[in-house]
């Protein structure tokens, strides 16, 4: 088995060429103790197996992000026997600023050249052999959407490993100041190195590359370390301008050599970008698709959990008959725990994972989301995110999970984590379902209703707006982020990839939603149904309620209403579902009844407030602890506890002051 | 420009030659500073055989010029004056020549000649008004206020300059002589043209201007005066959509550096702005074939040149 890595910049066809070479036989994780995505795959070819890593999208190798932190450590630390690049002929500077990046580190390269099929429609032309021989690696065009070339590509990667093709990839000479330096430091990195990486260890040193001289640091080598200290010190250019410069004149010169334009096109790209990323017509646009979604979520996903909902009912009934002898806590572990539990999983959230996820995969693959994010840069500001927090923001009315999972392709870390810490006060399809239920009983359907709703909506906005700035001003010391994103051309996107990233996303969420929602509804069972025997009112959960009633008061509420928080922590759905329990009486109709008579206006606007910020259902936490760990998780639920009770308290006893 | 009239046929041929005798003397007392001779005017002059006892006898009679000892003169008070009047006169009328008559450059300096003299005062001072008072002729040079004030010629002449490599903008050529002006003309040097000094021979110099290489003679280029080129920088996040520029250093930091150096925005590189989003950022600016989204901030870590 050998291993062969892929390397390329974001928005190449990476993913398409990935699933090409390696079609199910693919599994999804995370980079040891990285929130990047990790895709390994394997295929035969020629009698031979091969393990193919899917290296994360970068621009460059320097220490700028995780992604290509991760992507140079691959190269250097796992050495893998070939590493193909895929690069974009119709962008091929910039592409080629990271292959010759790559050659630096490994001669075992060969450049897979995508997108051959939009040269026409570029009016450009591509001498691939020349290519080549200026870069001293194979160059193979393919098509990755249409599968062209493919064979060609792992002759190639075969010819590469068994050592029939040898590479002398092109060196790039930078400027004789630089090189003079480089050949100093390099004496110094020698040491460090036996496998010719001096050279690379030098330039990086040169870049004053933090994570290099870490690196060297922890291998002994100080004085390297020093050595370049040293020279940058005493310069007054800047090695890292200068290098990137060298770079990218010696790759104009090769592209100029290989690369031909024939007419400047005005492309189909830019013709949609007049529209959709314009000025004023761009938000307008952007809404459109967002209400299509919201309305897919709510149109598809439905049918879908009641799909869920017959299959578990009748597996609940079967599995009760089943149980029918076993002891009374058995059955009711199983059963109305365990099953119940799960069921309420597969009914409220599968459905809206997968239609978000679909729809959004598809908004990924054409290309979309970077417009989306480019225009409303500007107005997330307002709420101290960045223009990318709006499409997780939005994914939050679906469902907090792919609204948290979404924040990872904002790029920034601080941006990341303050976005995904606000993303569970967007009231989610559950409790829009909860609130659009209570809102009638004391407002009705009119103008009152209508305004009750804006304000819970409202209420969660200033939330965010808060949360956000306190956390950027306190955690994170007001650090400068960087939006920097390339706009891709747009296409169509491939419906097998879509449905992948469709299933993988939404199987990631559900599985560790799962692994916590189980434990904890068995706890929330036992929790309502004991001591044995007991009536409902006598069992522990509801006697938590009177330990419960000096914080109800401070918002206006009963412990037994507070109670019912703790209860539907599983899945806000079950707000209801527990009001009925609690007050003993059966169905929605009942239970809206109920507390239409013995709640105030005012007590129902604070319970709808909390019911809103307090601290995100346990599939949302779930999801949090994968994406940001625990230290923020914990921190969220705090923060929304606390968000909870002074605005519930504020409205409640604020509204007092009004009402009397 | 009716108002301004020529009254060519009363001028004496004679007063004309002696104001421009006149005139030669104020460049000649205004360059050394010093009592100058008789033969060191005639030198200068293209006046008649006369020259230079006729001409010493009528600029003394008409106290423009003083005697300081033998065959030393200084100009008088009022010669220095009229001196002057006659330079803003000349220079005027070039620019009346040039922007209501549309002449060439190489062609005005022979018409103001002519039609600088026997002008009263109030007559100079009307074309000053109808032209809008202008500071500088179209050669760039300055013209002298009603005062008599000379303003300092701008810039120094590009032969005592001439460092390789060194960019220059030309601020003013000389109008005579004229056969160089036209050739100066021709090739495109004229007051705003930008010039790069590339290589500097025996008595030859060659510059770099406008896409050509050209020699020109250090005589030639003492006729020609230059500022140094100031390469205005912009930072670019202050383009507007539309505006394109050249890339000329960073000056952000740390990621942001780093993030727009592998983007591809390094000195040198071309860059111009597509389109802008609401509330006018970000911004998506052209790069090396492709479209890349930052914020105005972030582009201000890029210094260009429009």
């Amino acid at each position: 088995m050998y291993t062969i890595a892929l390397a390329g910049n974001p928005n190449t066809g990476k993913s398409t060429l990935f699933n090409a070479l390696t079609g199910d036989h693919q599994h999804t994780g995370n980079w040891p103790g990285k929130t990047v995505e990790q895709k390994v795959g394997d295929f035969k070819y020629h009698n031979q197996e091969f393990e193919i890593v899917d290296l994360p999208g970068t621009y460059s190798l320097t220490a700028v992000s995780t992604e290509e932190i991760i992507t140079r450590d691959f190269i250097v630390i796992n050495k893998p026997e070939v590493v193909i690049v895929i690069a974009d002929v119709t962008n091929l500077e910039r592409n080629l600023y990271l292959i010759t990046q790559i050659m630096e580190l490994t001669d075992q390269v060969v450049v897979a050249l995508n997108m051959m099929d939009q040269l026409q429609s570029k009016g450009m032309r591509v001498d691939v052999e020349k290519l080549s021989s200026e870069l001293g690696v194979p160059i193979i065009p393919i098509t990755a959407l249409k599968k062209e070339g493919i064979f060609h590509l792992l002759d190639t990667v075969v010819g590469i490993q068994n050592k029939s093709i040898r590479n002398s990839p092109r060196r790039i000479v930078f400027n004789e100041q630089i090189e003079s330096m480089i050949g100093e430091i390099e004496g110094f990195a020698q040491s460090s190195d036996k496998e010719s990486l001096s050279r690379w260890w030098a330039i990086k040193l040169l870049e004053g590359d933090s994570e290099v001289i870490k690196m060297l640091q922890e291998k002994g080598n100080q004085k390297a370390v020093d050595a370049a200290r040293n020279i940058v010190n005493n310069l007054e250019l800047k090695p890292e301008i200068v290098i990137a410069s060298d770079r990218y004149n010696l790759i104009s010169q090769i592209a100029q050599k290989a690369v031909f334009y024939e007419k400047e096109t005005r492309d189909i790209t830019e013709k949609i970008d007049d529209i959709v990323a314009h000025k004023i017509l761009g938000i307008p646009i952007l809404f459109l698709i967002a209400s299509v979604t919201l309305w897919a979520i709510y149109n598809i996903a439905g049918p879908i959990g009641g799909l869920f909902e017959t299959i578990f009912d009748q597996l609940i009934s079967w599995t009760a008959s089943g149980f029918a002898d076993a002891p009374f806590w058995l059955r009711g572990i199983i059963v109305d725990g365990i099953l119940v539990g799960v069921k309420q999983l597969f009914v409220f959230m599968l459905g809206v994972l997968f239609v978000f996820f679909f729809i959004y995969g598809i908004l990924e693959d054409v290309g979309y989301l970077v417009r989306g994010a480019f225009i409303m840069d500007r107005i997330m500001r307002w709420f101290g995110l960045p223009g990318k927090a709006f499409l997780t923001i939005f994914a939050g009315f679906g469902c907090s999970i792919p609204g948290i999972m979404g924040t990872r392709i904002i790029d920034d870390e601080n941006d990341r984590i303050t976005t995904a810490i606000v993303v569970p006060f967007i009231p989610c399809s559950a409790r829009i379902a909860v609130i659009t239920s209570i809102v009638p009983i004391f407002f009705g359907f009119g103008i009152k209703a209508t305004l009750v709703t804006i304000g819970i909506l409202g209420l969660s906005f200033l939330t965010i707006a808060i949360v956000a700035y306190l956390v950027k001003k306190i955690a994170f010391k007001g650090e400068e982020t960087t939006l920097i994103m390339e706009f891709p051309d747009y296409h169509l996107p491939l419906l097998s990839n879509v449905l992948r990233t469709t299933w993988n996303r939404t199987y990631s969420a559900m599985s560790k939603a799962l692994i916590i929602f189980v434990p904890f509804s068995i706890f929330i069972w036992v929790l309502f149904n004991f001591p044995a025997g007991a009536t409902q009112d006598a069992t522990w959960g509801m006697q938590i309620g009177h330990f419960l009633d000096p914080i109800g008061k401070t918002i206006g509420l009963s412990g037994k209403d507070m109670t019912g928080f703790l209860f539907s922590y599983p899945a806000k759905e079950l707000s209801l579902l527990y009001l009925g329990l609690a007050y003993g009486v059966g169905g929605e109709e009942g239970v809206l009844n109920l507390i239409g008579g013995i709640w105030s206006p005012l007590q129902a606007l604070s319970y709808l407030a909390f019911l809103t910020l307090y601290a995100p259902c346990l599939a949302t936490v779930a999801s949090l602890l994968k994406e940001v760990g625990r230290k923020w998780t914990f921190y969220n639920v705090l923060i929304s506890l606390a968000a909870g009770f002074f605005f519930s308290a504020l409205i409640y006893w604020g509204g007092t002051l009004f009402v009397g | 420009m009716n108002t301004i009239k020529q009254n060519g046929n009363e001028i004496n041929h004679q007063l004309i030659a002696m104001e421009d005798a006149l005139k030669e003397a104020f460049h000649l007392e205004e360059d050394k500073n010093e009592p100058w001779m008789l033969t060191d005017l005639a030198a200068l002059s293209d006046l008649s055989e006369a020259f230079p006892q006729d001409v010493g006898k009528f600029l003394s009679a008409t106290g423009w010029i003083n005697s300081e000892g033998e065959d030393q003169y200084r100009l008088t008070r009022s010669g220095r004056a009229r001196a002057v009047e006659l330079i803003r006169a000349h220079r005027l009328w070039e620019q009346y020549l040039a922007t209501y008559e549309g002449r060439q450059l190489e062609l005005l300096h022979a018409e103001a000649h002519q039609r600088e003299h026997g002008m009263s005062s109030e007559e100079v001072a009307r074309l000053d008004a109808v032209l809008g008072y202008p500071v500088w002729d179209p050669h760039g040079h300055a013209i002298p206020d009603e005062g008599g004030l000379v303003p300092s010629n701008a810039g120094n002449p590009l032969s005592d300059v001439c460092v390789p490599g060194s960019a220059f903008r030309v601020v003013a050529v000389d109008d005579h002589p004229e056969e160089l002006l036209a050739q100066f003309v021709a090739l495109g040097i004229v007051p705003g043209t930008e010039l790069t000094i590339i290589a500097l021979g025996n008595q030859i110099i060659k510059i770099k201007t406008n896409d050509q290489i050209l020699p020109l003679a250090l005589t030639a280029a003492s006729h020609i005066f230059v500022v140094p080129a100031v390469e205005t920088s912009v930072l670019m996040g202050q383009m507007s959509v539309g505006e394109s520029a050249q890339i000329l250093e960073l000056q952000g930091k740390g990621k942001l550096q780093r993030r727009l150096l592998s983007m591809g925005f390094v000195p040198g590189a071309m860059i111009s702005i597509v389109r802008e989003a609401p509330f006018g950022d970000p911004f998506l600016c052209r790069i090396k074939k492709s479209n890349v989204a930052l914020r105005r901030k972030e582009a201000d870590a890029v210094l260009v040149k429009q």
